[in-house]
């Protein structure tokens, strides 16, 4: 064996190597590409009637991590690579039955393209062809969220009459609390009750300095998350107005409440503040009275673990012939169950009354974000509601998917 | 100083020892194809086996047949190669260990090794895992499915625990190879490059494989006139492991009829062997054994096919009349 020999052997296993390895890699590619569009054209078959696209692209992100009724997502692309939209397959299940839906979502997030349900079980009859058409009419290329009209704000006002509390006595109300809260401001609480009603209520608090917290929120020298702390209790004071008890601000143990748009402060010390006001206008307990009754009785050995000033024992409301036979009205002191200050039988959740308590949101989603609200089907509510939540949760997941991907 | 070589002799245009390096190489592509397809562990497989084959037959021949110490035998490693073709990539080091050297020591060694075994030692070392280790030799593994698993070099269970189920193969990946099967013998392709090494280098007796393929192809409609499938077939055909004993074990020198006409008969009884296995055995039988069964007639073809001598003296012919 020469050197020759060596060298000829050496070029021959080099010839080999290098065809070997581009013929695998060549079939390697190939069946890759095969493959690919095999899988493109099951992606045509499932997903054309909702978004014809030249390539659906599956979507991998942590996002879906948090939204467990999205099944799947596609996004999908023409044949100049542009994004067109995007497939999202949903399943949302609630107390009544599933709903299994897939939707084609605009590329911007913002419009439902098409929507066909795949499955349903539980929630009354199955929605037929022409029920879906109805659906597909009223949902088509609207901007999403959606819901039904009739959880329209004006429209829930008009349905909904809310009582007034009993016992109530005219007139302008005060109550204030004992120590200044840890940000130095001290919480305080004015209502006026006129025919029986709440009618005015104002929330603020002021400082050593006598500068309100409001004042200090708009000029920024306060600041919370989320709206101002001015805005947050102006939303929150009319919201009291309009609902008449404080039990249907819906506080959960947290403090905060979910249903009231743009309110995420801690709204307890307010309801605190509001249900001694409450107890006050029954005691016929007035803003004058009660401030010559905190000015003349304030004595800095008193008892640190009443945070507010309550009335004077010896003025009780009076119970006139009126109001005797009616049931007995729900006191401040009955409404507060515990320390924490949970009202209701479960966390935010307010029983008994149950039906007439406002919601601000749709699906978790504030009602100021729905875009869209439609008819649906009068004859199948319960499917409507349901299908729409589904849209609804797409719409969730695509909000915060574009704000993942910035 | 010129060695003392053993005889008879005969001139060729290359010693043993260059062909079975071409050998080799005509082997690297499909071999190349079985580490692409199932990663390390058909390195280490190789390592073992053609290591264990090529040291076994070194210190027993240098023991047993000290007249052949001036030749270091690279058959060894052409066996320990083919070895590792033939079986899964599942297939633990133990298990080819022991075949390495049942191969070398009872199927080379003890029939007076290099150029005298009977059996092809590649193909009787598949037959004893065939029946040691039987499970290993049924776990086939789809192709990529543990590239970079080294636990089956232990135990042998293969990576993914999987049997095929594929029920249509593309026709890509039966040419590549990319379909479940032993580890270097599913590509045509591969195994093709490997003939046209051996073609180019003069080194393929053509006989005995035209015999063999021949059978196969016109032999399976009679054979299975009742249930013809040519697809299934042809699948078998060309990524069950005939194809490597058509093109490699069928042109060994030493355990295959020497004159052309018995190579060709031989190929044709292998091949017709293998059809029968195949119908009524099954398909590792119908690559394994029919070439092995034949293998033991080598002696009868060549005493009676003897090669014609062109150039006889005067008096040699006068004898034979």
């Amino acid at each position: 064996m020469t050197r020759s020999f060596f060298k000829g052997v050496t070029i021959h296993a080099a010839i080999c190597v290098l065809v070997t390895l581009t013929f695998l890699f060549s079939c390697l590619s190939y069946a890759r590409s095969v493959a690919r569009s095999g899988q493109q054209e099951e992606y045509r078959e499932l997903y054309g009637s909702l978004l014809m696209a030249s390539e659906y692209r599956s979507l991998k992100t942590e996002v879906l991590d948090n939204h467990e009724d999205i099944l799947a997502v596609y996004s999908a692309y023409d044949e100049s690579g542009r994004l067109i939209g995007y497939i999202l397959d949903v399943q949302t299940q609630n107390a009544d039955g599933m709903i299994h839906t897939q939707m084609s979502i605009s590329e911007d997030g913002e419009n439902l393209m098409n929507i066909r349900v795949v499955e349903q079980s539980g929630i009354g009859e199955a929605l037929t062809e022409e029920q879906m058409d109805t659906l597909r009419t009223q949902l088509k290329g609207q901007r999403i969220p959606v819901s039904v009209r009739k959880d329209l704000p004006t429209e829930a006002y008009k349905q909904m009459d809310y009582d007034p509390l009993l016992g109530l006595h005219d007139g302008v109300y005060y109550a204030q609390a004992e120590n200044a809260a840890s940000d130095g401001y001290k919480d305080y609480c004015e209502i006026e009750v006129s025919g029986g009603r709440i009618v005015r209520v104002e929330w603020d608090a002021e400082n050593e300095l006598s500068h309100t917290r409001s004042q200090d929120s708009i000029s920024g020298e306060y600041k919370v998350s989320g709206n101002i702390w001015a805005e947050q209790s102006y939303r929150l004071c009319n919201r009291l107005v309009l609902v008449q008890d404080p039990v249907k601000l819906a506080m959960k143990s947290d403090g905060k409440t979910e249903i009231i748009d743009g309110v995420t402060i801690d709204i307890s010390t307010f309801v605190q503040l509001v249900n001694d006001c409450i107890a006050n206008s029954r005691a016929s307990f007035t803003k004058e009275q009660y401030l010559k009754n905190q000015s003349g009785t304030e004595d800095p050995d008193d008892d640190a673990s009443s945070e507010t000033t309550a009335p004077p024992e010896e003025i009780t409301p009076a119970v006139t012939d009126e109001t005797k036979g009616a049931p007995e009205p729900t006191t401040a002191a009955d409404t507060e169950p515990s320390e924490l200050g949970v009202i209701g039988g479960e966390d935010g959740v307010v029983s008994g009354e149950g039906d007439n308590i406002l919601s601000d949101s749709v699906d978790g989603i504030p009602l100021s974000e729905i875009r869209t609200y439609i008819d649906g089907l009068p004859e199948a509510q319960a499917q409507t509601a349901a299908l729409l939540s589904s849209v609804n949760e797409a719409y969730k997941f695509m909000r915060e998917y574009l704000n993942w991907v910035g | 100083m010129k060695r003392k070589q053993l005889a008879p002799h005969i001139h060729a245009d290359q010693p043993a020892s260059v062909r079975y390096i071409y050998v080799l190489l005509a082997l690297l592509p499909a071999w190349i194809g079985a580490v692409f397809y199932y990663g390390i562990r058909v390195v280490v497989l190789s390592a073992v086996s053609m290591g264990c084959f090529f040291l076994s037959d070194y210190i027993v021949s240098r023991r047993m047949y000290p007249e052949q110490s001036y030749y270091v035998d690279l058959s060894s490693l052409i066996s320990g190669l083919l070895l590792v073709l033939m079986v899964p990539a599942s297939t633990s080091v133990w298990a080819v260990l022991l075949a390495s050297l049942f191969g070398s020591l009872l199927v080379k060694q003890a029939f007076g090794g290099v150029g005298t075994n009977i059996l092809n030692p590649a193909l009787a070392s598949r037959a004893f895992l065939e029946f040691t280790f039987p499970v290993q030799m049924t776990a086939v593994e789809a192709p990529f499915s543990g590239l970079w698993h080294l636990s089956s070099l232990l135990n042998g269970k293969p990576a993914a625990q999987m049997v095929s189920t594929e029920t249509s193969v593309p026709w890509m990946h039966i040419l590549s190879g990319r379909i479940t099967g032993m580890a270097g013998v599913t590509s045509i392709v591969l195994l093709l490059i490997g003939l046209l090494i051996l073609l180019e280098r003069r080194l393929f007796r053509f006989e005995a494989p035209a015999g063999y393929f021949l059978v196969l192809i016109f032999g399976y409609v009679p054979f299975y006139w009742d249930a013809l499938r040519f697809d299934t077939f042809f699948v078998w055909l060309c990524t069950g492991g005939l194809l490597l004993v058509g093109i490699f074990m069928l042109n060994d020198y030493s355990t295959i009829p020497m004159d052309p006409k018995g190579r060709f008969l031989f190929g044709l009884i292998a091949g017709l062997l293998t059809l029968v296995m195949y119908r009524f055995g099954n398909s590792t039988y119908a690559m394994v054994f029919p070439v092995l069964m034949m293998n033991m007639t080598t002696p009868i073809f060549d005493h009676y096919l003897r090669p014609r001598a062109f150039s006889k003296p005067s008096w040699y012919r006068e004898v034979e009349e």
